[in-house]
């Protein structure tokens, strides 16, 4: 009895703390993990940059300079300058009786052009002759002054009883305009006619000649080209500013040198009034308002001729148009042909005649940035979560320590952007503060900041779920943007980013 | 008796490889394994094989049954254990099992012999890095250092043969003993060395390694495929062990200390060895310049090498011996009534642990007894620990359990422990045939002269 009394009373104390027990507990465990690591490091040396890019040198004193070279933004077809019009029909009346003769016209031009000399690249002589005896009769055109393969241009028209015509091409056919009939010494055109055969008994009888020139095109060309204006073609392109590319505005440059180089081997004076305008990688349009500007031309047949016309703040909108950071530039304008009138140096163009314009720009990278832009917009993020799983990060935190060798500050700002371009969450941070500066402009100490960017449940969510990223980098050189800083190719940017995040994560 | 057998098996105490009672409770023969020197009242014991010792040990210092079997939230269980860690806890678990033991007087010499199979495995688990696993870096869990005294695994499992001798000296008030092991060894794993320092920060993850990590057997099937079966029996991975043991007796006062597992084992089979000694500041991807990219194959490469891992195999290596020293003093208060106190310092890896015992023992007759002990454990873990010895005739059966507070909250249980056994004993000057029948008889263990009616 005793022994079971004992027993009784370990087993009752034994089952009796059991029950303090939960021998079927909760399982569902959460994993609430906050881990912090570093995504990326980086450095960006600026010597580094110039060694690996044709568009950036350095100066001595290490300052950089941005060298942009596009050779042909305008290019004109410069036989366009010498255009000759349709002449009008030129009307003789050839006696059948008479005896050889010559008369002659003056060639029709734009702008009161006064041709010396042409050379036919293409274009045709058309007669029209009209019989009234009852044989045919055969005349002979000789266009007097002209040269092609060492002969004068001779052509027989056969005038069929009634009307009959044809044309002859004059490809190549080179005409010198300074001897005619009249007194004139530009533009003559001269035409010996003579009866080579007809019928007996058609004395006195006249056949009826028209002549007409024909889309003549020249590509040699001596005399005075005329003054008239001709619109440049218009067009666009692209440049490529390289590094400076994903800059979207506020880049000002303190001593920008731009240029349009003109290059030609015509003798003829020109101003050229050229309009530019750059579009940024926003869309936004700012002209250059360059004035316009007279091109001599060559002096003498055979050598080239190159005017750089400098654009300046101050004789444009240069500053404001550099600071656009033009992702594309539209040019268009005109040209005034002679615009001092005739003088006595004859104009000249010949078969290799041409003339372009490009640009030339040398940005000395001393500048200032006010609300400098860099944009990127990462598209078609899959981050492999599904909508139910969007709340296993609690919060995230992106840490920037950064040593900034530059003499810009920067504040990041970042767009969530979902499936249909809308804009559903955004956040900013002050990522760093500019480099201390001397009152040249140059760094003197970099400068270290540590700053965080944190972001809410709210944001993760909207984070995870955003089917694009925009990210807004807004920089800004000492005193608020308004300071002149001088960037050399000493300059670098140490970079960490470090992600910390709560999870909150079902196993 | 039967009752409280139940009882003990119930029970399922206290902290492992805690000889703090057993050392005082030299009524079991079996403890001139933790002291070659104990003095015993029998001329002869022989365990019966298999069965005539074994004990199975576990312990867990980490968190008790209730801690997790409760009605908390997952969370809250796993972060109530993480708050409550010290530095370092450990998991052990470890059985013994005697396939032979066989002890015997001649004179005043006593010599005991056998065979024990042997298998533990032992942890410490970090608590540095459990917090880092479970709350992440960033706030104040991402910079620490880790030692073999934090961090450390050691699994063994093999035999081992024994032939123990003692001898008393100064009229019987002086016993000298030693133990000599000849150890066998199946398989075994230790980190010999381990060095791991960790700064883990929003911008650079710093981490140091000089880890040696060093195995063998751990493959069972290729072992025998190239060494034959025979080397499950006898492997050829070998080992010598020492144990010595003093005993002094003045009046009623005993002293006495032991020294045990002094040796090593040479590890030759099967072995592996993993090393990683390097450092490496991981900054995130590193933006490459030149390609506009970020560097991500790299990575792997880079940490192999900065770690500097290597495995070998097939080269030999020495384990220790975990050592213990042991000392107690026991007061003889009268036949019936003993009380001894006993200090027990371990080392292992490379930490002393340190366990105190105090121990009550009450000899009714002399083939009955019953102990009573509190121990203190690594300066943490109070057990009051009960055994009782009692002899049918020749047979003697023990059980041995610690922590007897767990018999009222098991739930609060960190550990179990059981000792069990059964001998055929003779007294010293007795026979199976003459052995005394009056209950009041006792024996008493440091007399050099035991009662006989």
């Amino acid at each position: 009895m005793k022994k079971n009394i004992t027993f009784l009373l370990v087993a009752a104390l034994f089952i009796g703390c059991m029950k303090d027990m939960n021998l079927n507990p909760d399982d569902a465990f959460f994993y609430k993990g906050d881990w912090s690591a570093s995504v990326v490091n980086g450095r960006i040396d600026l010597k580094s940059l110039v060694l690996n890019n044709d568009m950036i040198t350095a100066d001595p004193d290490g300052l950089l300079r941005f060298v942009f070279h596009q050779d042909s933004v305008f290019m004109q077809n410069v036989y366009d300058y010498t255009k000759i019009p349709d002449q009008a029909p030129f009307l003789v009346k050839v006696t059948l009786d008479s005896p050889e003769f010559e008369t002659g016209t003056n060639l029709g031009t734009f702008g009161g052009a006064k041709f010396k000399s042409i050379k036919i690249a293409s274009g045709t002589l058309h007669w029209v002759a009209t019989n009234p005896t009852f044989q045919p009769v055969e005349l002979r055109l000789e266009i007097k002054n002209t040269e092609i393969n060492g002969e004068p241009l001779i052509i027989d028209i056969a005038c069929q009883p009634g009307q009959s015509q044809n044309s002859t091409s004059l490809d190549g056919l080179n005409f010198d305009l300074t001897q005619g009939v009249g007194n004139l010494s530009y533009n003559n055109l001269s035409f010996k006619f003579t009866v080579s055969s007809r019928a007996v008994g058609t004395n006195g009888e006249e056949i009826d000649l028209s002549l007409t020139l024909n889309d003549l095109s020249i590509n040699g060309a001596t005399g005075y080209f005329g003054q008239y204006n001709l619109e440049l073609p218009s067009g666009s392109m692209p440049t490529d500013f390289g590094v400076l590319s994903n800059i979207a505005e506020g880049l000002y440059l303190a001593n920008p040198s731009f240029k349009l180089i003109t290059k030609s081997n015509i003798g003829l004076p020109v101003t050229f009034t050229p309009s530019i305008t750059g579009i940024s990688k926003n869309g936004r349009i700012v002209p250059l308002n360059a004035e316009p500007f007279v091109f001599a031309g060559s002096s003498n047949v055979g050598n080239n001729y190159t005017y750089a016309y400098e654009l300046s703040p101050e004789t444009s909108n240069l500053d404001n148009f550099l600071a656009n950071v033009p992702r594309q530039i539209v040019y268009s304008g005109n040209v005034l042909l002679n615009p001092d009138g005739e003088t006595a140096n004859d104009n000249f163009i010949d078969q290799d005649g041409f003339i372009v314009m490009g640009v030339e720009a040398e940005l000395p990278l001393e500048l200032k940035t006010k609300n400098l832009v860099l944009e990127q917009t990462f598209n078609d993020l899959d981050l492999g979560i599904d909508d139910e799983e969007v709340d296993f990060v609690e919060a995230l935190t992106l840490g920037f320590s950064i040593e900034n060798g530059f003499p810009l500050d920067a504040d990041f700002y970042t767009y969530f952007i979902d499936e249909n371009g809308t804009v559903v969450d955004s956040a900013y941070i002050a990522m760093f503060d500019a480099a201390t500066t001397d009152v040249a402009g140059n760094v003197i100490a970099p400068a270290t900041s540590v700053r965080y960017l944190e972001f809410t449940e709210g944001n993760v969510k909207n984070l995870l779920k955003s089917k694009s990223i925009k990210a807004k980098i807004v920089l800004n050189t000492s005193g608020d943007g308004d300071q002149i800083v001088r960037i050399l190719d000493s300059y670098y940017f140490d970079i960490l980013i470090g992600t910390r995040f709560k999870l909150n994560y079902t196993l | 008796m039967l009752l409280i057998f139940l009882g003990l098996t119930l029970v399922l105490p206290a902290f492992p490889q805690n000889y703090t009672m057993l050392y005082q409770f030299s009524e079991i023969n079996q403890n001139l394994m933790i002291n070659p020197a104990a003095s015993h009242p029998y001329k002869t014991v022989l365990g019966i094989p298999i069965i005539g010792h074994a004990s199975v040990d576990y312990q867990n210092t980490m968190f008790a049954p209730k801690d997790y079997f409760n009605d908390n939230s997952l969370n809250y269980r796993v972060e109530n254990i993480l708050n409550n860690m010290r530095s370092s806890e450990n998991i052990l678990i470890n059985q013994n099992l005697d396939l032979l033991f066989v002890a015997f007087a001649i004179k005043k010499t006593y010599i005991s012999f056998g065979a024990r199979q042997v298998s533990s495995v032992n942890l410490a688990l970090p608590r540095d890095l459990l917090k880092l696993a479970y709350y992440g870096n960033s706030e104040t869990y991402g910079d620490f250092s880790l030692s073999r005294k934090d961090m450390n695994i050691e699994i063994f499992a093999g035999q081992i043969y024994h032939l123990g001798f003692q001898q008393s000296f100064l009229n019987d008030s002086l016993i000298i003993g030693a133990r000599v092991k000849r150890i066998f060894g199946l398989a075994h794993a230790q980190v010999s060395r381990l060095d791991i320092d960790l700064q883990l920060d929003m911008f650079k993850w710093q981490v140091e390694t000089d880890i040696l990590v060093e195995t063998s057997g751990s493959n069972i099937e290729e072992t025998i495929k190239v060494y034959g079966l025979q080397n499950l029996i006898l492997p050829k991975n070998r080992g010598w062990g020492f144990d010595f043991g003093a005993t002094y007796k003045l009046k009623n006062l005993t002293l006495s200390a032991s020294l045990l597992n002094v040796g090593s084992i040479s590890w030759k089979n099967d072995t592996k060895i993993y090393t990683s000694k390097g450092s490496y500041d991981f900054k995130g991807l590193t933006f490459d310049e030149d390609t506009q990219s970020l560097d991500y194959e790299s990575i792997l490469d880079t940490l192999a090498a900065a770690f500097n891992v290597k495995d070998t195999s097939d080269i030999s290596y020495k384990s220790k011996l975990p050592t213990h020293f042991l000392s107690g003093i026991g007061l003889t208060l009268n036949p019936k009534h003993r009380i001894g106190l006993t200090y027990q310092g371990s080392v292992w890896g490379d930490k002393l642990n340190h366990n105190f015992g105090a121990s009550y023992i009450f000899s009714p007759g002399k083939r009955f007894q019953l102990i009573f002990a509190y121990s203190l454990l690594s300066g943490r873990m109070s057990n009051f620990s009960f055994g009782a010895s009692g002899a049918l005739g020749p047979l003697q059966i023990m059980l041995l359990t610690d922590n007897i507070y767990g018999l009222v909250m098991p739930t609060t249980l960190k550990s179990s422990s059981l000792r069990f056994g059964i001998n055929l004993i003779l007294f010293k000057n007795q026979t199976t045939s003459n052995l005394p029948k009056d209950e009041n008889t006792y024996a008493v263990p440091f007399d050099n002269k035991p009662a006989v009616p």
